[in-house]
């Protein structure tokens, strides 16, 4: 803690009380560097008067360590609180920080009521008590808001951490149970292929193989239109030509089914098709789940990951399959190298990327901007990889662009999402310790993240 | 015989093969016609409005790229034409707000939230599909496989 100097404010006029209380030679202290004058607890019945040197007052709390309350040099008043306050004790340890000469009153010295100096010394030790009462107030205010300012930053950390546990538990939990999925996907997968590839099931185990492979293949709009050839060429209903649509069926497989029974057969191949397009989704929707356990598993244990060479393309992926969610209205062009390699904690990367992209894409959102695009580029220099995360929203607002990075600056106004406003300042302090740099540029229609970061 | 249509929406390949599987049943009375925009659906509705057929039930996604499932459904609640199509929004995370507009704004019947239970999904349906044959006096009796029979006696009841 900083002690402020125990000044008196200047319309504190001590010559006063100086000349009558404060020069006598029998009541003058000379204090050697280190020397202490008042103890924390003791009884003080003397004001001092600071003619030369410097004393600093440190007070020990019962559990803590000691505290800097002041420091003070010549002209100055102690021993004020202890001699008017009720207990009479000092409130702090007072030493001499080099050789000091005080003088000093005692309360004998005080005029007695009906003394004309009495009225006068008032009248002088009055601005001196103020003073005091002041400056004491200074403390705990600045205290207060010391403290307040500790406590946040201590909660915001402490948030951090509980997300990343949270992510981390909620990873291993998902983990586990997504893996049985996949494994009994595979197995059933497996199972299925060998009953299938069989001699009655020759006509239908194609159908079987192309569903597993391929999923549904083409688009519902080339569906619906393959449909209406089909229904043409095999003369059939819509029903039964719109299951021979999303198979996906050479001309010439099709033109194997108009000689056959064609309901029946056609029946049967869709039957086939749709349990391996079943199981191919299956596989689909559980790698996708996998990968987005893994993303956030590497984001709340990004402390914990080592330093190692991370392919740059593939820390964007991850991160975009974190936020897939968020940016499934948006356009995402990435238009980053393939094969950059960077040496940094994965973890790291990924939590700069994703914080800029959500950043990006909250925006977007928030305006409705039309056609919401992001471009995510890198550029190889000589001794450093730059990279740029660029939106077609609304821009920073111009009076917040200098402090963009500070903490708790947030452009995020409402809404559930994480406004703490420290995103940009924890992406800036990554960044910096990698030894990189952040800068923007930002106007209405393009915003502009530049990343520069060293090549190992 | 008219044909009636349910519409499903979704930008999901593997979700949208999920519902028209879950709803292959009914497919030998209504056709079953898959989206994955909401553009596409639109453009679907005015070709099959434009044949004379019905919609009876347009299930849609909410989160979409494009258009939400949320604008979609609203621009079919202030169509004249489609005021009896029955609406189902999907949803994988509604906000508040959210669902406040796509009730308010959309007329939606019914809100199914993801993961969804198949049989749940398919007794909706059904219940929705009797009451707009019922609204649209359509010949029930074509459809009785594929009706939810309590709806359909409790509207038969009412309609004399």
């Amino acid at each position: 803690m900083e002690g402020k100097g125990n000044k008196l404010s200047s319309f504190t006029d001590t010559s006063w009380l100086k000349k009558h209380f404060f020069s006598n030679p029998a009541q003058k202290v000379l204090l050697k560097k280190g020397e202490t004058i008042l103890k924390q607890g003791e009884k003080n019945d003397r004001i001092y008067y600071v003619a030369s040197g410097k004393l600093s007052g440190h007070h020990q709390p019962e559990n803590g360590s000691i505290l800097l309350i002041f420091q003070t040099g010549a002209d100055a008043v102690l021993g004020i609180y202890s001699f008017f306050s009720p207990d009479g004790c000092s409130y702090t340890t007072v030493t001499a920080d080099e050789d000091t000469t005080l003088y000093y009153m005692s309360k004998a010295n005080l005029p007695a009521k009906d003394h004309p100096d009495h009225l006068l010394f008032s009248e002088h030790i009055l601005p001196i008590i103020v003073n005091e009462i002041y400056l004491r107030q200074m403390l705990v205010v600045r205290n207060a808001t010391q403290m307040e300012v500790t406590l946040k930053k201590l909660m915001q950390s402490e948030k951090l951490a509980t997300l990343g546990q949270l992510a981390a538990g909620l990873a291993h939990e998902l983990n586990n149970a997504i893996g049985v999925l996949q494994n009994k996907t595979q197995w059933m997968t497996d199972r299925l292929k060998t009953i299938f590839n069989h001699k009655e099931f020759d006509h239908v185990y194609p159908m079987f193989v192309k569903g597993l492979e391929q999923g549904q293949h083409c688009s519902t709009a080339e569906a619906r239109k393959r449909k209406e050839q089909i229904k043409k060429t095999l003369k059939i209903d819509d029903r039964l030509a719109k299951k021979l649509a999303r198979i996906n069926l050479t001309d010439d497989e099709i033109q194997q089914i108009a000689k056959q029974n064609q309901s029946t057969a056609i029946e049967e191949m869709d039957e086939f098709w749709e349990i391996g397009m079943a199981l191919h989704d299956m596989q689909v929707a559980s790698t996708h789940t996998t990968h987005v356990i893994r993303s956030i598993k590497d984001l709340g244990s990004q402390n914990h990951s080592n330093v190692q060479a991370c392919d740059l393309r593939l820390t964007f992926k991850k991160s975009l399959s974190l936020l897939s969610n968020m940016t499934r209205t948006i356009s995402i062009d990435l238009a980053i190298e393939k094969g950059l390699m960077l040496v940094a904690r994965e973890g790291d990367l990924i939590q700069i990327w994703v914080n800029l992209i959500k950043n990006a894409a909250e925006s977007l959102v928030n305006a409705h901007t039309p056609n919401p695009s992001i471009r995510l580029v890198s550029e190889l220099h000589q001794d450093s990889i730059q990279i740029q995360i660029i939106d077609n929203g609304p821009g920073i607002p111009h009076h917040l662009l200098s402090t963009i990075f500070q903490p708790n600056v947030t452009t995020k106004v409402s809404g559930l999402s994480f406004g703490l406003g420290l995103g940009l300042s924890i992406v800036q302090k990554i960044i910096t310790s990698y030894g990189g740099t952040i800068s923007v540029t930002s106007q209405a229609g393009r915003t502009a993240f530049n990343i520069q970061l060293p090549k190992a | 015989m008219e044909k009636i249509y349910i519409i499903c929406v979704e930008d999901q390949r593997e979700v949208l093969n999920t519902i028209a599987t879950q709803l292959s049943s009914l497919d030998q009375y209504v056709i079953i016609e898959e989206c994955e925009s909401a553009p596409e659906a639109e453009e679907l509705i005015e070709e099959i409005d434009t044949k004379g057929d019905f919609i009876a039930v347009v299930v849609s996604d909410h989160v979409m790229p494009g258009k939400t499932g949320v604008e979609l459904l609203t621009t079919l609640h202030n169509d004249q034409r489609f005021s009896d199509t029955k609406k189902i929004l999907l949803t994988g995370q509604a906000t508040h707000m959210d669902t406040i507009q796509a009730i308010n704004m959309a007329g939606i019947d019914y809100y199914l939230e993801k993961p969804w239970q198949a049989d749940d999904l398919l007794h909706k349906i059904k219940i929705l599909l009797t009451s707009y044959i019922i609204q649209k006096g359509l010949n029930y009796k074509l459809f009785l496989e594929v009706l939810d029979q309590e709806t359909l006696f409790g509207l038969l009841k009412q309609t004399p």
